[in-house]
């Protein structure tokens, strides 16, 4: 699987390189989206994660 | 789902702000009205547009704080108790010359946007229609660069994104959009279909997550 910070890099690439207003704004806007859903899987796992290893299910 | 934005403005060719929005408003399902106050309104075929409306959006700038009068003639001579815009959604888009911070109690202009809107949320409610909450632009003029970058794309999402829609619908919205750009723009297909794959993977990843997550809930209540 490519890396997170390789998706973050396409984005920001695009939204640099663009020449139109609205493409640039959407670039932008993914990629604060895309780091909102990278937050959500790792706060998601982490809570698998914890509750996989809470002792009190063992 | 189809939007009609219906535009009042006393100066719209003055307006940087009106013509922002217009350049945001350039999307499939979304139509541009213009309430020309030069012109007498044409009841009929105002009706007919409310009618082929889900969304229907009053933008203006906030004038003493209320709509410039065009607005409330159209509102006079288009709108019917008895008429079929129930079910349908209402939006109110306003552009104020004031900082946002001056709408609260206690702050300089004493009174919330949401207070003053109010005539337009009870307008909503007797036409059994769904008040959206109101999209607000304060000080176009003073915001950066970034912040209009944002709000453009806000504003195309109070434009077509459901009412409270949830993380995964903002996700499917990009989807869309990458999809309509792949279409539309041949020379960025390659690196944009390689956004879009690496987007929905992660979309995945996180719906798996979140329905394992839940199944370890269900399954925690029920051991308890």
């Amino acid at each position: 699987m490519m890396t997170n910070d390789w998706l973050q890099q396409q984005i920001n690439e695009l939204a640099v390189t663009s020449e139109h207003y609205e493409e640039q704004a959407l670039f932008r806007a993914l990629a604060e989206l895309v780091t909102e859903q990278e937050k959500r899987i790792e706060q998601t796992q982490g809570e698998i994660d914890g509750r996989t290893w809470d002792e009190r299910q063992w | 789902m189809k939007t009609l934005i219906i535009v009042a403005h006393p100066q719209l060719a003055d307006s940087a702000t009106q013509a922002f929005l217009k350049a945001g408003a350039q999307l499939p399902d979304v139509t541009w009205h213009y309430l020309d106050e030069r012109q007498s309104i044409n009841v009929a075929a105002e009706r007919q547009l409310l009618l082929v409306a889900n969304r229907v959006i009053l933008q203006f700038p906030l004038y003493w704080y209320s709509a410039p009068a065009i607005l409330q003639i159209w509102e006079e001579q288009v709108l019917q108790v008895k008429g079929s815009l129930a079910g349908k959604e209402l939006g109110v888009v306003v552009s104020t010359g004031v900082k946002a911070e001056a709408y609260q109690a206690g702050g300089a202009e004493q009174f919330t946007i949401s207070e003053l809107l109010r005539p337009f949320q009870a307008l909503t409610h007797k036409l059994q229609m769904t008040y959206l909450q109101p999209f607000v632009l304060s000080q176009f003029a003073h915001l950066s660069e970034s912040a209009k970058q944002r709000l453009f794309i806000a504003y195309q999402q109070y434009l077509t994104l459901s009412v409270s829609a949830a993380f995964s619908e903002r996700e499917s919205w990009f989807v869309e959009r990458l999809k309509r750009m792949i279409a539309a723009k041949p020379e960025l297909k390659d690196r944009v279909t390689l956004i879009l794959e690496q987007l929905e993977t992660q979309q995945e990843q996180l719906d798996e997550l979140q329905w394992t997550l839940q199944m370890m809930k269900a399954s925690e209540n029920d051991d308890e």
